[in-house]
């Protein structure tokens, strides 16, 4: 196999940047397309790559397919690139793949909304996407003033909005990144790319589950069929073609409000659907997402919280829970990673969801909800989402619509990821198997609405200086 | 009595709510039925040391399919000990978690394998030795005594199960609702956990509800000691109020649920393995006259040493398991740098054959013959590399102790005719009836 | 009952194609409540559609229908409701008798007279009415009502066997639903057609081989039944042989094109939103592909023979509900027009995203096999020896399905709320309720709850 070039993929598909405590995400619109050419030209000397430790701080840079346009791209290789990322997040149809619709609906986004929307960073202008972290706040400031006086001092970008995702917690422990805002530990589960060495940290089950190819996260490589996904060219030399593609990666931006208030108060109200002991509200919050507040996954351990299993991840459900007993067949975790669980032989099962993994880089923003709040503070707080893919269509818009959205997965009836979905008005339905028979929870309201969202696309550092036109 | 208390209270976890009442009234062990050649032949020990000579001669790896089976002793240890390619979670990992939560015996090498396996360890004190064998003689003279007055006792049913169940009240801390239940759960469990690999739904069931109810007694156990442990005097001392205790110390803290996985799993693994090796042990000794005689010189005089030399001998003949199960986890070499060097792909079974390993003339010498002053290094009989047995502590001590009992009674011979052979229930040996003439009074010198 | 398929092809006048297409768009965006057509009102009707086709003569109209009954009952009962409509429609086509005098049977005979059934016809649950099936979902939900009543928090408690008395005796009690404990089996025929294979065409066909084995070996007609298996024996080599030339072929010509298929099927992407319009509305869709069969005739007599082979497989399979191992189609077909195309109809649950993912995971050999034979402008990904590679070249192979797709103008589903797996499940319900059948027993019957 083609060894992975490290030291040309940005270092954002490696590492979350635990030890970089603070990030900041910039939206810039392209003022003057040879300035921003420029910018990129020298930024791509500058970008995080995977080959070199993290250092003092890291940046890395995406682009929309307006941005690509916006620098000058001929169309010719503008349409080669991913249909999702050419046709952008706000297309009706990709509102019904992506259950955006109601309040999570583009018109009401505060960013990357369609062209005419309040959107501050609207589609049309939406072109660059930089991504800054740091180790604390003073190390963000002069970083911060560094990059942005580079991006817009010469006129090349404006700047249009800036997402700030709040400091992560002093201690990281085990690879996680600390705890979303309804309160669970998260980040413990992701998909281990071969060839980036980091499978050979991992050991047993945890490994045989979790390693996919190369190529489903990076663009260059074979994918989880042994193939190549078609990738972005630029037409070069002697009417040979530039892979504009090679060690570069789709990425997923959306910006993902919370109402923590009302997921305490449904919790607190439907609790009794699993019990009157004073684990139950744990225990059915743990339900709705498939791990407990720890972290702890339900599929090993059912009926109490255990945190010496927070970060398990070695786990399967097909031998242990078939039936959703254990964790519900509707549980987030297990719609949005089913597992060995899909098909009757556990093995093929296992490679047939991981052709559908995502690398998952979100943060959380927003301050905490008091855990004494009595009633909402009407502060806005979420999650800012980001995942890669290599292909969005069969991994990202795949989980979000085809696991999460379905009202059939796995056999069910009429309900959607209880912590993503869009209820109806009359409220959610959400089974939770047991035995002799399933408890229906009724009344599940949306906890989650998306903000804002927008398709990027992440070069590998060549690819940088061919957009820069520098190869 | 924390027991009965436990009897009476009304279900307290989650599990026994998931598991009604009406439920509960069935849980009985499985029903016995007539073994599956597969079984007798995995209970034969004699034909499987027949087999295993043209299986180490002629096809040393054999592949059947999914399956691979090791017979000669280099390769068996190569396999046990490569715990990377050859992996344990597969087969263990989920009837674990089913029964008992993650437990060190369906995991892989990973920091919490580790973590857990050695705060266990860290709960063993040195001078548990002394303590386990002064409470194993007392209980095994007792049983005996007890029995004897009939003439006839069942290996398993009157001695080595009764004893095992009381180690593991007096000195692991579980003591069960009363001592009945206890051996139920155990064997129901045990059964469940290790050998149930068909899948058998009659024994999953029970499996689960006797998991259920033990989980139950265990949280209310755990809860009874730490109160006993905070208010100070009355703690007693046990690998579980050892757990509990080690929860101060963040180094050795487990989570609550963590204390009761761990606790579960040991005694889980510690009745019915017991029972079995005991009862193997002593049908073997009944066969070789020369070493029977020996060994009842050796309890008589006192040395327990000698009995344990001649106990372990006897296992090799018929050990707990005739081969230990592993996963290939990729794609691997067995026998490396051989004539009969094997690839096996990832995906298969692999049965590290222990009984036909200890019976390999490459690590021993005359193998056939009993003999009992062997190099024990090359002795099977409780595993080996990561996952070898975390009981070999006691079993050094219980064992020999539970056999040393039964040679010092006057007469001892199997039972005549059908009744003296040894009856499965499943893979467990359910009976095992001797003949004496009558204990030795004393339980050290004549 | 048993469930038909229609597939009626006319062809539209010219200049037609917009109007009709404008006509058919119209209905569809709103078929639910349509009264025109008033396709919801009709009993036996599962699924229908309506597309145009490009064809060799020009653009045709397909009438998809998947029925309960026969295609001529169910059309007439289709004129009674909604004469006008269809009037209205096979106007724009060419050769139909417009309706005079409210004589439905110049049109009734049109119709019938163009269809062209299906060459291999997929059904995911054989035997399932339309009424049956919507009844026995009316019930699942009752069943469940009834659990989820306060007063019945005490059979959380109990037994399995005390939770489907219960049941059993509550559906007793309702007059409404009470129809739910007669017996209503499906045709032995549909549940048992491997029995009846087995019991009859096998003995046959091994004694056949049997007497003709024994005769080759001796007697008076050895030479003639020698001669006869050396010529099966070579005939097979010879379509073996044939088959790889025409594949090597292939390669040929994929070599020497002057336009890779990743730049046609980019530039033809840009067509993709005039299925979008519909598609992922609901939780099911539907597919309409149409490609051109490789010239010759060998690929034409493969593709028969590949269709009849999968025909005879899904029919025999003792797994329903699924084909070659997926289980979100409802209804299929492929049909050979008279031009040498292959259309393909597909009714199933999901995204098309996730179908085609299934195609290319769990069917890769058999749908291979189908569409090696076929071409357009993408191309067929490399295959060899029929079942080989194929669709398992990921992209190309979604390229090339998008690419033969057509938009479907209108589509009705009778149950857009019910799942392949939610039918069965609800027929499961519905049988246990009078003996549980699941091997788990009660426990597992009431687990579909
Ligand atoms: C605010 C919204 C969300 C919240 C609060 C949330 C919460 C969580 C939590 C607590 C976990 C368990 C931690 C872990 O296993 O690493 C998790 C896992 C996961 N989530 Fe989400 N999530 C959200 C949105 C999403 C979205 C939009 C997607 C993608 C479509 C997604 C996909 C996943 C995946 C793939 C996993 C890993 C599952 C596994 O491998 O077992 N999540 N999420
Ligand atoms: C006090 C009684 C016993 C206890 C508490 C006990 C406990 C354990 C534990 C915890 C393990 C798993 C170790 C790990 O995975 O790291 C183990 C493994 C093992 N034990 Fe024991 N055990 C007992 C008695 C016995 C007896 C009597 C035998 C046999 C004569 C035995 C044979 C084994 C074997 C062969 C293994 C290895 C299993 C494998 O590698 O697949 N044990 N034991």
């Amino acid at each position: 196999m083609t060894q992975l070039e490290r030291e040309d993929v940005q270092g954002l598909v490696f590492s979350g940047y635990a030890a970089m405590h603070e990030a900041r995400y910039l939206f810039y619109e392209v003022a003057d397309p040879a300035g921003a050419r420029r910018w990129l030209g020298e930024l791509a000397a500058r970008v995080t790559t995977g080959s070199a430790g993290e250092g003092a701080h890291c940046t890395n840079v995406a682009l929309t397919h307006r941005g690509l346009a916006a620098l000058g791209l001929d169309p010719e290789p503008l349409s080669t690139f991913a249909p999702p990322f050419q046709e952008g997040m706000t297309t009706p149809y990709r509102q019904r793949v992506l259950g955006d619709v109601g309040p999570s609906a583009p018109d009401m986004w505060a960013w990357g909304g369609p062209p005419g929307s309040d959107s501050s960073a609207p589609e049309d202008r939406l072109h660059v996407l930089l991504l800054l972290f740091a180790p604390d706040g003073g190390a963000m400031d002069s970083l911060l003033d560094a990059e942005m006086s580079r991006a817009t001092g010469e006129g090349a970008l404006r700047h249009l909005q800036t997402l700030q995702p709040e400091p992560l917690p002093g201690t990281i422990s085990a690879g996680k990144f600390g705890v979303e805002h309804f309160g669970f530990a998260d980040g413990m589960s992701q998909p281990v790319i071969q060839g980036t060495g980091q499978e050979d940290e991992l050991a047993g089950e945890q490994a045989r589950r979790h390693v996919v190819a190369t190529g489903e996260f990076v663009l260059g490589y074979p994918n989880g069929y042994g193939e190549l996904t078609p990738s972005p060219w630029l037409p070069g030399p002697d009417s040979g073609k530039v892979d504009l593609g090679r060690n570069g990666t789709y990425l997923v931006v959306r910006q993902l409000k919370q109402d923590v208030h009302g997921f305490r108060e449904l919790v607190r109200r439907l609790a009794g659907t699993v019990g009157d002991d004073a684990d139950a509200e744990a225990r059915f919050a743990a339900k709705l997402v498939g791990r407990w507040y720890s972290g702890a996954p339900l599929a090993r351990t059912p009926h109490r919280d255990d945190v010496d299993l927070a970060t398990d991840n070695a786990f399967g459900y097909a031998e242990v829970d078939p039936y959703g007993e254990r964790c519900p067949l509707g549980a987030h975790i297990r719609r949005a990673n089913p597992r060995d669980s899909t098909a009757p032989e556990r093995a093929r099962a296992l490679e047939l969801t991981n052709l559908h993994r995502i690398l998952r880089r979100g943060r959380v923003y927003g301050p905490g909800l008091p855990d004494a709040a009595t009633e909402d503070d009407l502060v806005e707080r979420g999650l800012i989402f980001i995942c890669m893919s290599a292909n969005i269509e069969r991994q990202f818009e795949f989980v979000q619509q085809t696991w999460c959205n379905n009202p059939k997965f796995s056999g069910l009836y009429e309900e959607q990821d209880p912590v993503l979905g869009t209820p109806p008005p009359e409220g959610g339905l959400f089974t939770v198997q047991g035995s002799p028979f399933a408890t229906r929870a009724r009344g599940l309201t949306n906890f989650v609405t998306v903000r804002g969202g927008a398709y990027f696309f992440l070069p590998g550092v060549r690819g940088l200086l061919s957009l820069a036109g520098r190869s | 009595m924390i027991g009965s208390s436990v009897r009476q209270s009304p279900a307290v976890s989650g599990t026994a709510e998931a598991v009604p009442g009406v439920r509960r009234a069935k849980d009985t062990t499985p029903r016995r039925r007539s073994p599956s050649l597969a079984a007798r032949l995995a209970n034969n020990a004699f034909l499987l040391r027949l087999l295993a000579r043209p299986l180490r001669r002629f096809a040393p790896v054999l592949s059947i399919g999914r399956v691979v089976l090791v017979s000669r002793h280099a390769d068996v240890l190569d396999v046990l000990e490569r715990d990377g390619d050859f992996t344990i979670a597969e087969v263990n990992a989920a009837t674990m978690d089913r029964i008992d939560g993650p437990f060190i015996l369906g995991m892989d090498r990973s920091e919490q394998f580790t973590r857990e396996r050695t705060i266990l360890q860290s709960c063993v004190h040195p001078s548990d030795s002394e303590r386990i064998r002064t409470f194993v003689a007392a209980t095994a003279a007792q049983l005996v005594g007890a029995a004897a007055t009939q003439g006839r006792i069942d290996v398993v049913q009157d001695l080595a199960r009764p004893a095992a169940t009381r180690l593991v009240a007096s000195y692991f801390g579980v003591p069960g609702p009363d001592e009945v239940t206890m051996m139920r759960w155990m064997r129901v469990l045990f059964w469940e956990a290790f050998l149930n690999s068909g899948g058998d739904l009659a024994v999953r069931l029970c499996g689960e509800q006797a998991a259920a109810a033990l989980h139950a007694y265990l949280d209310e156990l755990i809860a009874a000691e730490r109160a006993g442990l905070d208010r100070g005097g009355e703690g007693r001392d046990t690998l579980l109020t050892r757990l509990i205790t080690a929860q101060a110390d963040p180094a050795t803290r487990l989570s609550d649920e963590g204390v009761r996985r761990n606790i579960a799993g040991v005694v889980v693994g510690a009745v019915d393995t017991t029972s079995k090796a005991t009862a193997h042990a002593v049908d073997q000794l009944l066969r070789h006259d020369g070493a029977l005689q020996a060994a009842q010189r050796a309890a008589r005089d006192g040395d327990v040493q000698v009995v344990a030399e001649y106990t372990f001998e006897a296992l090799r003949f018929n050990p707990l398991n005739p081969a230990l199960v592993r996963h290939v986890a990729r794609d691997a070499v067995i026998a490396e740098g051989t004539r009969h060097r094997r690839q096996v792909p990832a995906g298969h079974t692999v049965y590290a054959a222990v009984l036909p390993a200890m019976f390999d003339s490459a690590a021993f010498d005359d193998p056939n013959t009993f003999r009992h002053d062997r190099r024990p290094a090359a002795d099977l009989n409780f595993g080996y590399g990561m996952h070898s047995c975390f009981g070999l502590y006691v079993n050094r001590i219980q064992i020999p102790e539970l056999v040393a009992a039964l040679l010092r009674c006057d007469g001892l011979r199997r039972a005549p005719g059908r009744q003296g052979r040894m009856v499965y229930e499943g893979p467990f040996p359910d009976r095992l009836l001797v003949d004496v003439a009558g204990p030795v009074p004393t339980g050290r010198a004549v | 009952m048993r469930q038909a398929a229609f597939t009626i092809l006319t062809p539209v006048l010219p200049g037609h194609c917009t109007a009709l297409s404008e006509l058919l768009t119209s209905i569809g965006d709103a078929v639910v409540d349509d009264q025109r057509l008033g396709l919801s009102g009709l009993d036996r009707l599962h699924y229908a559609s309506f597309s145009i086709l490009p064809g060799g003569e020009g653009p045709r109209l397909a009438f998809e229908g998947n029925i309960d009954g026969s295609p001529s009952a169910f059309l007439e009962n289709l004129l009674d409701v909604s004469a006008s409509a269809i009037d209205d429609v096979y106007s724009h086509c060419a050769g139909y008798p417009p309706l005079a005098d409210g004589d439905r049977e110049p049109t009734l005979r049109y119709l019938l007279d163009r269809d062209i059934g299906a060459d291999t016809f997929f059904v995911a649950w054989p035997g399932h009415s339309l009424d049956m099936i919507r009844r026995e979902d009316e019930l699942r939900r009752w069943i469940q009502d009834f659990l989820d009543e306060p007063e019945q928090a005490s059979l959380r408690r109990s037994d399995p066997e005390n939770v489907h008395r219960a049941v059993v005796e509550a559906v007793r009690d309702d007059p409404s639903i009470r129809w739910a404990l007669e017996a209503e089996p499906l045709p032995f025929l549909v549940r048992h057609p491997r029995t009846v294979l087995v019991l009859l065409a096998a003995p046959a066909l091994a004694g056949l081989v049997a007497i003709v084995v024994a005769a080759a070996r001796r007697g008076t007609a050895r030479r003639p039944a020698r001669l006869f298996l050396a010529t099966v024996a070579a005939a097979a080599a010879g379509a073996l042989a044939r088959l790889r030339a025409a594949e090597l072929a292939d390669d040929h010509r994929e070599r020497s094109r002057t336009t890779d298929w990743e730049t046609v099927y980019t530039a033809w992407s840009k067509n993709l939103s005039q299925f979008r319009h519909r598609e992922d509305a609901k939780g099911q869709n539907h597919l309409t592909s149409i490609a051109d069969i490789k010239p010759g005739l060998f690929r034409f007599v493969t593709l028969r023979t590949v269709l009849a082979v999968i025909r005879a497989v899904a029919t025999l399979s003792p797994v329903r509900g699924q084909l070659g191992g997926i289980t979100s189609i409802h209804f299929a077909r492929w049909v050979i027009t008279p031009d040498r195309r292959l259309i393909f109809l597909s009714n199933f649950d999901g995204s098309w995203e996730n179908y085609l993912g299934d195609f290319v995971d769990l069917a890769a050999r058999g749908l291979t096999a189908v569409w090696t034979n076929t071409h357009n402008d993408v191309g067929f990904p490399h295959t060899t020896w029929l079942v080989e590679q194929g669709a398992r070249d990921e992209a190309r192979f979604k390229a090339f399905a998008r690419r033969g797709m057509e938009p479907t103008l209108l589509w009705y589903s009778a149950y857009p709320g019910l799942s392949v797996a939610n039918i069965s499940n609800n027929r499961a319900i519905r049988e246990g309720l009078r003996r549980p059948q699941d091997a788990g027993g009660t426990e597992a019957w009431l687990r579909r709850l």
